[in-house]
């Protein structure tokens, strides 16, 4: 229990403390003092810190939450420790989806992410249809995952190879990239991000029940296949939403789960909140990182996240061979 | 309950359950046993609704169970599968208050009267003391009681076993036992079970049902189904039956 209470608040705490140093550190250096009388008072420094950090700070938060509160949802529809977005292709397909989209009818911005959202739910769709025959065998399941990410993430840079200039605008979706960001991504996401966020509140105790055998779920009354379909609904929902405005960030989704498991416990009552947290700190941490370790060059944050996460995973591994079940 | 003239098959080729009749009487312990593949477990499939007729009908109080809801079902009809999985840190506590989720919906829940019967369905298989411990930390035997305490949290009238005491040592084997003896005359559970130990099926049980190749061979006290004649045909093993005071009915298996 103290456990628990003690993981939750110094994420929180961290949470807090990133964002502050974040906001202030970079090419324009303030004092926190500065920054908050700024605030109140107005200056140019602290109006070009609200213009380019603020967002991409909101921006990297709601991804790193939406994206691993997705994979913590995906894994217990499929009771698959290895499900992830990133891996099993809803990323990519929803970022195809926006590209395509964006080429095609360039003033539908606003509509990108419902586009990413058809397209996140396409590449579901294929895994998991692909996989329903041998009873969603975990192995498979991540097998034909795999199969699928590599089609859409083709897709993907034929699109970046023909070097359109709607491509440009909106970068290179295969990594992701939070400067330029602007407030009115901000709106985006964080708009249909607290919608999923939001709706996955009210999923935790499905959640909890399928990871019992479908046969033990169905004869205590719940209906396995609805519990299933509004879960993967929601998880590609936050994928896509957040793949459409912060680009493809493979492994959140993995690992923020996995650390909050082996922290917190199973239970997704807890599980969901703590992993929105970690994963905001996660990505807010590695975007902080990329633009001031090396600065004036900026590395993109998937590339920082993939640096801390992998050797992290591994470690947590080598820890408890305690993956995730029973 | 009762099951009509159902026909199922898990692969549309051949027959699991062919034409089958029987009846389960209510308040009574009921054993289903035969060989492997002979469709017991699938009998109690047919009967829990985890599966569906392909033909015939399977009757809840006079009332197909595919017309009843799927938490109408759970509120009536619990089942202990043979394979069960939970998270390892989950605790007994929790695990066994999954068994409210029928008496639950989106917005009412009876905080107190699920205390009540959570602590009744822990006492009555002697977890109480352990509630708060870690699935993963316990034997075997403590873990059947848990599923078993889980189901008993539906507080169905009917309660259904696939195998309870496959995995478990002689003592556990017993424990169990003596637990859905004591459930069924404590509390007037209608139990039905599917079994492969002979000897155990003709102590604990008030009928027994013998299955063969999708249907039933015969059906009755175990003094009346258990013959030599019988076990011949279903199993193919020669075996001796014996009765003795000490002991009652008893079968030894002498060769094939």
């Amino acid at each position: 229990m103290w456990r628990k209470l003690i993981s939750f608040i110094i994420v929180d705490m961290l949470l807090v403390i990133v964002m502050i140093y974040s906001a202030v550190t970079g090419s324009i250096q303030l004092s926190v003092l500065e920054l908050i009388q700024g605030l109140f008072t107005g200056n140019e420094q602290v109006e070009i810190v609200k213009d380019l950090r603020f967002p991409r700070i909101i921006i990297g938060m709601m991804a790193g939450a939406a994206l691993s509160v997705s994979g913590a949802l995906l894994q217990a529809v499929v009771r698959n420790p290895l499900a992830e977005p990133g891996i099993i292709g809803i990323s990519s397909g929803a970022a195809f989806f926006s590209v395509l989209m964006v080429f095609l009818f360039p003033t539908l911005f606003f509509y990108v992410p419902l586009f990413a959202f058809i397209g996140g739910s396409l590449a579901f769709l294929l895994v998991y249809s692909f996989s329903w025959k041998s009873g969603l065998d975990p192995l498979r399941m991540i097998l034909i995952g795999v199969a699928v990410n590599a089609v859409f993430t083709g897709l993907l840079h034929v699109f970046s190879f023909t070097g359109s200039s709607m491509i440009a605008a909106i970068g290179d979706m295969t990594m992701s990239n939070l400067s330029m960001k602007k407030w009115s991504d901000v709106k985006i996401i964080v708009l249909y991000g607290s919608i999923g966020l939001f709706l996955s509140f009210f999923v935790y105790a499905w959640c909890n029940y399928l990871a019992l055998n479908d046969k033990t779920a169905k004869s205590l009354g719940l209906n396995v296949n609805v519990a299933r379909f509004v879960i993967s609904v929601i998880a590609v929902l936050l994928a896509s939403v957040a793949t459409s405005i912060a680009g493809v960030f493979a492994f959140v989704g993995l690992i923020v789960p996995h650390v909050g498991r082996s922290l917190i416990g199973t239970d997704y009552k807890l599980l969901i909140p703590f992993s929105a947290l970690m994963g905001a700190l996660l990505i807010l941490i590695a975007d902080t990182l990329g633009r001031t370790i090396v600065s004036p060059i900026e590395a993109p944050a998937s590339i920082i996240v993939a640096l801390i996460g992998g050797p992290f995973l591994i470690f947590l591994l080598r820890k408890s061979d305690r993956i995730y079940g029973s | 309950m009762e099951v009509e003239n159902v026909v199922y098959s898990h692969d549309q080729k051949t027959n699991h359950i062919n034409q089958l009749s029987v009846e389960i009487e209510l308040g009574k312990i009921t054993t289903i046993i035969g060989p492997n593949g002979c469709g017991k477990s699938t009998l109690l499939g047919l009967l829990s609704n985890q599966y569906l007729p392909q033909k015939g009908t399977v009757k809840l109080r006079n009332q197909h169970l595919q017309q009843y809801k799927l938490k109408e079902i759970a509120k009536r009809i619990a089942i202990v599968h043979q394979e069960n999985i939970a998270p390892g840190d989950l605790t007994i506590e929790s695990l066994v208050s999954y068994g409210r989720l029928p008496h639950r919906t989106m917005f009412k829940t009876d905080k107190e009267k699920d205390y009540a019967v959570i602590t009744w369905a822990l006492k009555e298989t002697n977890l109480l003391e352990l509630k708060k411990e870690r699935i993963d930390t316990l034997s075997g035997g403590q873990r059947q009681r848990v599923w078993i305490a889980m189901v008993l949290a539906q507080q169905t009238p009917y309660l259904f076993l696939d195998e309870p005491t496959t995995y478990l040592d002689l003592y556990y084997q017993y424990e169990i036992l003596e637990l859905i003896k004591h459930l069924n005359q404590s509390f007037g559970l209608t139990i039905v079970m599917v079994f492969h130990d002979i000897n155990q099926a003709i102590r604990y049980s008030d009928e027994i049902i013998t299955m063969k190749h999708g249907k039933v061979m015969k059906k009755g006290s175990p003094e009346i189904v258990i013959t030599e004649e019988l076990l011949q045909e279903i199993y193919e093993v020669d075996v001796l039956i014996k009765k003795e005071t000490e002991t009652g009915l008893y079968m030894i298996p002498i060769g094939i």
